[in-house]
């Protein structure tokens, strides 16, 4: 038996090679393009658990975003460039971008789809225009106490998931940044 | 011995040739999903406005229910009403004087806020008053209440 060891080692790990996360990428690569993204997710989950490489925790993320859960998806894509920083592009950063804005991160949103802009191809580059171009005027008002506080209040309820309440707290230090020092004379 | 020896070989030589074969399928794979991510771009379809705290503090995790209520008044009270409550709203944000119009429409006996309880304890939906009644009220209500928030809430 001992001398079986190294050989039945090695075919497991032959099998492994071969086998692995691939087969489920590649259906959740089937099945997000076919939009059924609540079975992609399933394949993109299945593969993170099978590979290291933390590649399809972005794809889940994206898959998030289709699903429309802003908030797991701003948690996933911050888990995912924690894990696997590599793997970023600006296809991601699309992704991650509409996930902010859905979840009224709006400066978040803003500057992905600002590094978006220069190095997207032409379709990526057109959408994250167009959503820059309404998240401007939202941005350029300044922002109310009552803002700040919508913000500060989502970061502590979701104090349990510390990625999101981070990016909560960070959206609302920005948007504070944008506020005229307290005392001093305010526009209009 | 000669035969362990022999399938030892064997299965080494096959993971010294399956290891390239994997990194350059990889490639292929990480095509493949990224191809089917840019064939189904997310696009944007919620409203984009910063959102208010609900200073009056109602709502709260029954929120999905007052909508469904709010949304059977909507149907009874009319649309016109409806609007002329929002013009009586308008400049009144926080303001307190919004009680009397939702009381007008009988919104107050369930106990919520009306359109403005969609805001909730979690914050999700919230929008200004004009905004609420204005020109995209009826397209809103259901943008907004659904911006994934209220998703995320029946995922879970």
């Amino acid at each position: 038996m001992a001398r079986r060891l190294p050989f039945l080692i090695l075919l497991a790990m032959t099998v492994a090679a071969a086998g692995g996360a691939d087969p489920h990428l590649l259906a959740g690569a089937r099945q997000f393009r076919e939009g059924r993204f609540a079975e992609a997710l399933v394949e993109f989950r299945v593969a993170e658990k099978l590979s290291a490489a933390g590649e399809a925790a972005w794809y889940s993320a994206a898959c998030l975003v289709r699903l429309k859960r802003p908030e797991d998806a701003v948690e996933a894509f911050a888990e995912a460039e924690l894990h696997a920083p590599a793997m970023r592009d600006e296809l991601f950063d699309y992704y991650r971008a509409v996930a902010c804005h859905d979840a009224r991160l709006y400066l978040c949103a803003d500057r992905l789809l600002a590094q978006v802009g220069h190095q997207a191809g032409p379709q990526i580059r057109d959408e994250a225009e167009k959503i820059r171009r309404r998240i401007e005027p939202v941005l350029r008002a300044e922002p109310t106490q009552a803002t700040l506080d919508w913000y500060r209040r989502k970061a502590k309820e979701s104090a349990k998931r510390p990625l999101l309440s981070s990016a909560y707290l960070a959206e609302a230090s920005g948007l504070a940044a944008r506020r005229p020092p307290a005392g001093g004379a305010r526009g209009q | 011995m000669t035969n362990a020896r022999l399938w030892t070989a064997l299965a080494a030589a096959s993971l010294l040739l399956s290891v390239p074969a994997a990194v350059a399928g990889d490639e292929d794979v990480r095509q493949a999903v990224h191809d089917a991510l840019a064939a189904q771009l997310p696009m944007v379809d919620t409203e984009t406005r910063l959102p208010e705290v609900n200073e009056h503090g109602t709502g709260g995790h029954g929120e999905d229910k007052d909508k469904a209520k709010d949304g059977e008044h909507k149907d009874k009270d009319g649309e016109h009403d409806r609007k002329d409550d929002g013009r009586e709203h308008e400049g009144n944000d926080h303001s307190g004087g919004e009680h009397q119009g939702r009381d007008e429409h009988g919104e107050a006996e369930h106990g919520n806020m009306g359109e403005h309880g969609e805001v909730g304890e979690n914050g999700s939906g919230t929008r200004s008053l004009e905004q609420e009644h204005g020109g995209e009220s009826g397209h809103e209500g259901g943008s907004g209440g659904s911006s994934g928030e209220d998703h995320e809430e029946h995922s879970r």
